[in-house]
């Protein structure tokens, strides 16, 4: 089997229209179809892929290193040990050939993109779902359908108000959420707290709400609003300062007896592993976010983070 | 690297609300994903059909990510494939 062909496209990214006070107009991403010359079930395999929200598409880097390096690459030596399909791992590193360590940046994201069309058209010519290779490769072969999810959002917007926080809020708990997610620090701490406790009000027994400040709190200000959010049973208190310092993560842990969370901003192992060693995190409490589409993949993570 | 530093999967709850974070967390035993319900569509979110309850969804058994369950996803992919 072979890669015919890997195409590209900038899309936009909408947000529905109770959300469109908030400006995502600009915001972009890659979206990427890896065509394969196998034929499954009558149709040929595809393999799809797109980076998630907050970082934009990455077309440049994926047509000019990434893209030609899979496709000037012997086929052959993309396959596994069967000849029949893709060795995702030989195919990202393929993509890193001439790659040098450190300094990151976004050729993370192009990469996390391309691993995850790789391994679409890998779980369909193997012909199971890919939570069912990826238990029987790298878990305990057993995969769990079910899965917890939370709702994001309760972003700050012009006229908003009390009303209009609690309204959407109340919106996901309605849609059957448990945890809901709002921002802090786009108002006083005064402010937030208002909004909070007003969002708290909503929730009955076992629902939780979880804040995010997005890496916006120099340290005084992220241990002011420690201290302030100790008053609260919170889900977690998230990305309080800038996602790579990881000194003011580790102080933080001494004024927050909650659990923590971060790591969206984190895109390569040896970053995760710096926040693993020296920003404090508790294994007991702490909650980790990296995301495998904006971080060189799963054939990354999976062999180096969550592994 | 986590398991080596006395981390569980169950810390990880991964950012970005799409579906092959749900296949992660599916296969490995993670502790979650993000959801957005109302942004970054049609990329986000689940196949069609799936409900959301007391913050559980069940993922159905589709090929691949199952990117095809997504109607108004899928219709982009297809788009840019043929």
């Amino acid at each position: 089997m072979k890669i015919l062909d890997i195409r590209e496209e900038t899309k936009p990214i909408k947000s529905d229209i109770r959300n469109a006070y908030i400006d995502f107009s600009k915001m972009t991403l890659s979206l990427v179809a890896v065509v394969t010359d196998v034929i499954r079930d009558g149709k040929r395999v595809v393999g799809y892929g797109f980076n998630s929200n907050g970082r934009y598409g990455q077309g440049a880097l994926i047509r000019e290193r990434f893209r030609p390096r899979l496709l000037e690459a012997d086929p052959a030596s993309l396959l596994d040990a069967t000849g029949e399909n893709l060795d995702p791992h030989k195919a990202w590193a393929t993509m890193m050939t001439n790659e040098k360590p450190g300094g990151h940046g976004e050729r993370s994201v192009a990469v996390g993109t391309l691993d995850m069309a790789i391994w679409d058209a890998t779980a369909k010519i193997a012909g199971k779902p890919l939570f069912q290779l990826l238990a029987e490769r790298y878990g305990n072969g057993t995969p769990n359908r079910n899965v917890f999810v939370y709702a994001a959002g309760g972003y700050y917007w012009p006229g908003q108000g009390i009303e209009g926080l609690t309204r959407e809020m109340q919106s996901y708990l309605d849609r059957g959420y448990s945890v809901v997610k709002k921002k802090i620090g786009g108002a006083s701490l005064t402010e937030d707290r208002k909004r909070i406790e007003a969002v708290l009000k909503l929730l009955g027994p076992g629902q939780k709400l979880a804040v995010d400040a997005n890496g916006r709190f120099d340290l005084p200000t992220a241990i002011a609003y420690a201290k302030a959010l100790s008053d609260y049973d919170l889900f977690w208190y998230e990305e309080a300062g800038d996602p790579l310092d990881y000194a003011l993560q580790a102080e933080l842990a001494n004024h927050y007896a909650g659990s923590m969370a971060t790591g969206e901003n984190l895109f390569s192992m040896q970053d995760a592993r710096n926040l693993i060693r020296y920003g404090g995190m508790r294994p007991d409490r702490d909650w980790l976010q990296f995301d495998c589409a904006l971080a060189y993949g799963w054939s990354s993570t999976c062999a180096r983070w969550t592994c | 690297m986590l398991k080596a530093n006395g981390w569980s999967p169950s810390r990880c709850i991964p950012h970005g609300g799409h579906q092959m974070s749900l296949m992660i967390a599916a296969g490995l035993g993670l502790g979650g994903n993000e959801s957005y319900p109302d942004l970054f569509q049609p990329y986000g979110g689940f196949p069609d059909g799936v409900k959301v309850k007391d913050s559980i969804v069940t993922l159905p058994e589709l090929p691949g990510i199952g990117f095809e369950g997504k109607a108004d996803l899928y219709r982009e992919m297809r788009a840019l494939a043929e």
